[in-house]
């Protein structure tokens, strides 16, 4: 069986010299990225309220005006679904930076992933993690306890 | 007299939704953004169903049925979670904690508004 390799301190601490700089760089990159699209959906919220209530005030719209608006309502809440697949992510790089400390107890990829798949609350990270496609059925379900 | 629901998430977003649907029907919303400050809202105001998130900071969804449960005045009011978190082993734990439902988003204004009636008629 061979040997694990060993691994070479200089490119080691490189490594780490590159994590300790990037990690935050793509940290705020992020962080500017949630929060703009979570300006920009409660701007459209507000702005979708506004023209609705001016709906209503000429009476309740025919059955496909008002399934529409449920769509779009719908439809703005995946910001909401980006937002947390994003934080997963965000938290494995300040992982991966962590890990970078101290090469030598790397875990292996495998173990790597298993840990953050374990960090997943929905079904859509899960199809992402395994590049599956989106499955939107099931949505909105409700279990009655 | 409209009947008030308290909607508890961390998303400003989620919760102008939820309003949005809510309100139409003539519900009033209150709205807190974690568990912690909803609790606090718990004060002998008359509050007649909460529409709770799980995975939120402070105190998450879980832990916040299993107080409101413990404050006399709100120990039946039904609890639906709206929550992202698809789990059997969350769902089994909102169940334990005393919610009365479950449901996933994205939810459609119009299931989340038969879900709310179905328990504040």
């Amino acid at each position: 069986m061979p040997a694990e390799p060993t691994p070479d301190p200089t490119r080691a601490d490189a490594l780490q010299s590159l994590l300790h700089e990037v990690a935050p760089v793509w940290n705020r990159q992020i962080d500017w990225a949630q929060s703009h699209s979570a300006e920009a959906v409660s701007a459209v919220l507000h702005q979708f309220s506004l023209i609705r209530d001016e709906l209503l005030r000429f009476g309740l719209p025919a059955a496909p005006a008002r399934a529409a608006l449920d769509q779009v309502l719908q439809e703005l809440q995946y910001q909401d679904r980006v937002t947390q697949m994003l934080k997963t992510v965000q938290d494995d790089i300040a992982r991966l930076a962590d890990a970078a400390q101290d090469p030598a107890s790397l875990p292996n990829s495998a173990q790597w992933l298993q840990r953050l798949e374990a960090a997943y609350v929905m079904h859509d990270q899960h199809s992402a993690h395994r590049g599956q496609s989106q499955d939107r059925n099931g949505l909105d379900d409700l279990t009655e306890f | 007299m409209a009947k008030t629901i308290l909607v508890i998430d961390d998303s400003a977003s989620l919760r102008q939704v939820v309003r949005l649907a809510l309100e139409g029907a003539g519900y009033t919303v209150l709205e807190a953004g974690d568990g912690e400050a909803a609790l606090k809202l718990l004060d002998g105001r008359p509050i007649n169903m909460a529409v709770c998130d799980v995975n939120m900071p402070k105190l998450d969804g879980i832990g916040f049925v299993k107080a409101a449960k413990q404050v006399q005045a709100y120990r039946f009011m039904p609890i639906l979670m709206l929550t992202t978190e698809s789990s059997d082993a969350k769902k089994e734990a909102g169940k334990a904690a005393g919610a009365k439902a479950w449901m996933l988003k994205p939810f459609s204004p119009q299931s989340l508004l038969a879900a709310v009636q179905k328990f504040c008629p």
